[in-house]
């Protein structure tokens, strides 16, 4: 198995990692080499695993040719992403016109699969579940699909025309009832989550500033599904939020909270959530350089996770096994690292046991991710996830069996497999005590039944929930 | 090897299960043969519930339909295919181990015909052969035998195994049992019904399925019949009784059925399976044809006074001709009692179905303003009911809907025409203001109402207003596909999906000829136009490919290419007919017409 770098131990407290070390761009040298772990780091980190072939091209590029490959901006990508895009419209005009969230998922599931830009799907994924919106209270497919498509579109784009585009999404407004936001009547929900969750996070604002944000989004209204601002349920008198007392519009209340300190800090401690460590929190002094950047650069979302990603501290050996993978996550990279492919309608029905069904956030709040992933109940679903997966015969490898995927790999033998498998699918790698009982249990019968079971197994190691 | 032994026994079995059928006029004519025949269904014990007879391979493989299957394109594609020429080498290495063509092994194994049978008790299946040579089947039979052994040996596996019960010597190569006993070949799962049968054949006094009721009774299914061009492929018995009591629980066998859907379209077929003792199903091959039949002997009283509603009183309900409209992809005509069968639910369903139709009677009475939806709207119309299905074609793909679906009309005779067509017409304008504002609700497009009286055939009909303010960037919504249409024609109502099928089916002679079928004993037709469908499915290309990408995980063209294999079977074949009749013995029949190049 390759290792990482010992510059930080994986034993270091947070609070000892030196901000200005953190985000230096990570470079190889004799003692920290460019190897298969920290290909795979980034795959897991910035996308969802990467095929035997792209581990492969990106092992032999470095960084900076792995991040172009996770933002599709490699060579490889640029024909393919005409026929993927081709594909993805085409399952998408047909779960649409069946109205079905359901279907919608699945056309979610086929882009994380087959997008040559995994970073941009990672990115929605973390989004959908940033300004989190359900499809059970929305019940429109047509509306999930127009925000998902919202959240792509500015997912590594600038913070503030996306929030700013979010805030008149019909979805949004549905789910946080900003259509029943009536001059005489202002709801507070979309207010308060806009401060809240979105974009300042808890005790950096007051109950007067969501009642004055509230009443800047009188009258914003939904018509035949799209945004109608309604001028005579508007409440257009001046508004003083965070002690600004000439606010008016929504527009205007939505760049005075924005303008808050506390929004890049908020924003970048996410991010390090989702890409580094579930926990602990990262201090602010960790943060901050993180958050100047953003500011820097106009709020830009895409320059800090290029940071994040290509960090020193991100490919360290104390970021290894930092993070749970989310069902999403522990689907798609088992399936991205076998090539395998399967029916995207039973494997959105699959996730759902498993804690994360897309378009189905569990509240407002979103996943909360980390240990709340794991309990007895996400355990067996995981476990039940590979071997269904297995038992469908709709799912192939690359269009071919297992057995023949595995053959076609160079992979002749059960020592070989477990090997792949071990270096492959595991953050970090099997010890002794669990390496040996997989020959013990697995070496026996044909081929094909040793290798699912092989996968079965090591599916089901506990380190195989981490990433 | 071993792969290769598993394609050698697989193809053997495979012919002979595929090759099929029975006898051939020639032989099946002959004495000697006849006596064969009766001794095979000697041997299998009296507990078999289901015996098939296959044809010679002969019967098929010279066939007219062969000859001209494997020169049609789609064939020629599916032959060329990665998946096809896998097996095909597969069948070379099959060949060569047997030092025989595959062709030539089937004629051979099969040449006396081959007997399949199922045994509940034993839960064995039995294939049994007769080649025209001893002496070549026994030189086979120890190919196989040998190359198995080796194969075996070779991977590790557990060796063949033998045994001899009477004389007669069996192998068991994985989960297959096989022996050879002078000119027969017997293949099958079960050991025990492997010594049953070596028991009959060499006693022949012990009780036999030849000898059972049910078969003895049921032997009016033919299996020699060859007329002209026309050969029977297969003919299978079935011991319905047995079925039936050994799956009393199944819902198929239940006095009230659990499902609305499987009453309305199986309901008399439900009360033959819950009475006939046997039912019988023949296979032929016409020159442009399949046809299979599926019958079973019926009596009047089998037909409970609840099920009136879809075989008639006395069971008299016909069907009238199907709706002719050129075309179509489809037509059904056919007998239902729909009012009867709402006021006699009770009789029908279970409690859980009949609380959903109460709930829905609610509902609709009140949708039919105060109408009682039984007896004053289903009441309204006669039980002889026609359907019919045709393409639609859109004015340009910027105003078609994003998926196209065929329009289709049901036709019915009103009881009292001229008080009924006032009704209709009224309750249809409310029916269209309610989809407006149901519609309105979710933001659906709406309905325009309108109405002609094309000579003396009033239509009202509504149509779909496209929003100029919306953008389809994905085409229109499927709703696009309707207009909603109600027309009257003479004593006829027809409810249509659009307002130009509504027209074309008013101005279509809905009286016909006669009628009823001149002679008729159809309870059910169903005419398919299978062109027509394919062309309907070939509008909606895309949407079929998505939906295989979504189902099956592949890539577009994967994808594609499954969907115009499909397509490439469908023109293969022409038209299609479905007969569904209860006269003495009740047949449901199907023929498929395959497309003469």
């Amino acid at each position: 198995m390759y290792s990482l770098s010992q510059s930080i131990a994986p034993s270091t407290p947070i609070s000892a990692i030196v901000p200005t070390w953190a985000w230096q761009p990570w470079s190889p040298s004799d003692e920290e080499p460019w190897n298969e772990a920290r290909v795979q780091l980034m795959f897991r980190r910035g996308g969802f695993g990467a095929s035997p072939q792209q581990r492969r091209e990106a092992l032999r590029g470095g960084p900076k040719v792995t991040l172009a490959i996770l933002k599709g901006e490699d060579r490889s990508a640029a024909g393919r992403r005409e026929t993927f895009e081709l594909d993805s419209e085409a399952i998408g005009t047909s779960v649409r016109t069946g109205s079905s969230s359901e279907g919608l998922a699945a056309w979610w599931l086929h882009r994380m699969l087959q997008s040559p830009s995994p970073l941009l799907e990672k990115m929605t994924l973390f989004w959908h579940g940033h300004f989190a919106t359900g499809a059970e209270k929305v019940m429109d497919a047509e509306l999930m699909y127009q925000q998902n498509q919202l959240l792509r579109r500015h997912a590594l784009g600038d913070f503030r025309p996306m929030v700013q585009a979010i805030s008149r999404d019909p979805a949004m407004l549905i789910y946080l009832d900003s259509v029943s936001n009536r001059k005489a009547h202002p709801n507070e929900n979309y207010a308060r989550e806009l401060m809240e969750l979105f974009c300042l996070g808890e005790g950096n604002y007051s109950e007067q500033d969501v009642q004055q944000l509230a009443r800047c989004f009188t009258g914003w209204e939904i018509r035949r599904k799209m945004f109608r601002f309604n001028p005579y349920q508007h409440d257009s008198g001046l508004k003083t939020i965070f002690d600004q007392a000439d606010i008016e519009s929504g527009e205007d209340a939505i760049d005075c909270v924005l303008a808050r300190s506390a929004m890049p800090r908020f924003v970048c401690t996410k991010l390090v959530r989702y890409f580094v460590c579930d926990e602990p929190n990262a201090p602010d002094s960790l943060i901050a350089p993180l958050a100047d950047q953003f500011v820097r650069s106009g709020y830009s979302i895409g320059e800090i996770v290029d940071t994040i990603l290509q960090s020193r501290w991100m490919l360290s050996q104390w970021s290894v096994g930092r993070k749970i993978r989310s069902p999403v996550e522990f689907a798609m990279e088992w399936m991205r690292s076998l090539e395998a492919t399967t029916n995207l309608e039973h494997l959105a029905r699959m996730l759902r046991p498993l804690g994360q069904a897309v378009f189905y956030p569990p509240n407002v709040k979103g996943w909360d991710g980390g240990r709340a992933w794991i309990n007895s109940s996400t355990l067996i679903g995981r476990s039940n996830f590979v071997v269904d997966l297995l038992g469908d015969p709709n799912t192939r490898f690359d269009g071919k069996s297992l057995e023949q995927w595995c053959s076609d790999q160079g992979i002749q033998d059960h020592k070989s497999w477990i090997d792949w498998l071990n270096e492959s699918l595991l953050a970090i790698p099997l010890s002794d005590s669990e390496y040996q009982p997989l020959f013990d249990r697995d070496n026996e019968g044909a081929a094909s039944a040793s290798r699912a079971n092989a996968l079965i197994t090591v599916s089901r190691i506990p380190k195989f929930l981490l990433s | 090897m071993r792969c290769y032994c598993s394609i050698v026994l697989v193809f053997a079995m495979a012919g002979w299960l595929s090759s099929t059928c029975v006898l051939d006029a020639q032989d099946a004519g002959s004495p000697v043969e006849k006596s064969m025949q009766e001794s095979v269904e000697n041997w299998l014990p009296a507990t078999s519930v289901i015996y098939a007879k296959l044809a010679p391979a002969d019967a098929w493989l010279d066939h007219p339909f062969r000859t001209w299957l494997v020169e049609t394109e789609p064939f020629k594609k599916v032959w060329r295919s990665p998946e096809v020429l896998k097996a095909r080498s597969g069948i070379t290495v099959a060949e060569f181990a047997l030092g025989t063509k595959i062709e030539v092994l089937l004629r051979k194994l099969t040449a006396h015909g081959v007997h399949l049978a199922f045994d509940p008790k034993t839960q064995g299946v039995v294939l049994l052969a007769q080649a025209n040579d001893e002496e070549w089947l026994a030189r086979m039979a120890k190919k196989v035998i040998d190359f198995a052994r080796k194969d075996a040996e070779a991977n590790g596996r557990s060796p063949i195994e033998s045994a001899e019960y009477l004389g007669v010597e069996g192998y068991k190569v994985e989960d297959g049992i096989f022996a050879v006993m002078g000119p027969w070949l017997m293949v099958t799962n079960k050991s025990e019904l492997a010594k049953a049968i070596i028991d009959r054949k060499l006693d022949p006094a012990l009780p036999s399925m030849g000898n059972a009721s049910w078969h003895t009774k049921s032997n009016d299914w033919k299996l020699d019949t060859e007329v002209g061009d026309v050969a029977r492929v297969l003919a299978i018995d079935i011991d319905l009784a047995s079925i039936r009591s050994a799956m009393s629980d199944n819902d198929l066998f239940q006095k009230q059925a659990k499902d609305f859907g499987l009453e309305l379209f199986l309901g008399g077929i439900l009360s033959l399976l819950q009475n006939a003792p046997n039912a019988s199903m023949t296979l032929d091959m016409e020159p442009a044809a399949l046809s299979a039949e599926l019958s079973c002997p019926t009596q009047i009283e089998w037909f409970t006074e609840a099920r009136e509603y879809y075989v008639g009183p006395q069971a008299t309900g016909r069907a009238l001709p199907p709706l002719q409209i050129e075309g179509s992809i489809a037509a059904l005509s056919t007998y239902r009692n729909l009012s009867e069968m709402w006021l006699r639910s009770g009789d029908l369903f279970g409690q859980e179905v009949n609380d959903q139709l109460a709930q829905a009677d609610s509902t609709l009475t009140t949708l039919f303003s105060g109408k009682d939806f039984g007896s004053d709207i289903l009441g309204a119309i006669e039980p002889e009911l026609r359907l019919i299905a045709i393409p639609q074609s859109f004015e340009s793909d910027a105003l078609s809907p994003s998926l196209k679906l065929p329009s289709f009309a049901m036709v019915a005779k009103l009881r009292k025409p001229e008080a009924m067509q006032r009704e209709f017409k009224r309750i249809f304008q409310s029916f269209i203001g309610f989809l407006n504002v149901v519609g309105a609700m979710e933001g659906q497009p709406q309905l325009d109402l309108a109405s002609e009286t094309n000579g003396s055939l009033p239509i009202y009909w509504g149509s779909y207003i496209v929003d100029a303010d919306r953008k389809y960037e994905n085409g229109l919504p499927i709703q696009f596909n309707f207009s909603p249409a109600l027309a009257f024609s003479g004593d006829f109502v027809i409810l249509s999906s659009t307002a130009d099928l509504a027209r074309r089916v008013a101005e279509s002679n809905l009286n016909g000829p006669s009628e009823a079928v001149e002679d008729g004993v159809s309870n059910t037709l169903v005419e398919l136009n299978v062109q027509a469908l394919k062309g309907a499915l070939e509008s909606n290309e895309n949407a079929m490919i998505a939906q295989n990408m979504l189902e099956k995980g592949r890539t577009r063209s994967d994808a594609a290419r499954e969907i115009e294999t499909l397509l490439s079977i469908l023109e293969l074949m022409g038209r299609a007919r479905l007969d569904l009749s209860f006269a003495e013995r009740a047949a449901l029949q199907l023929r498929v017409e395959y497309v003469q190049p």
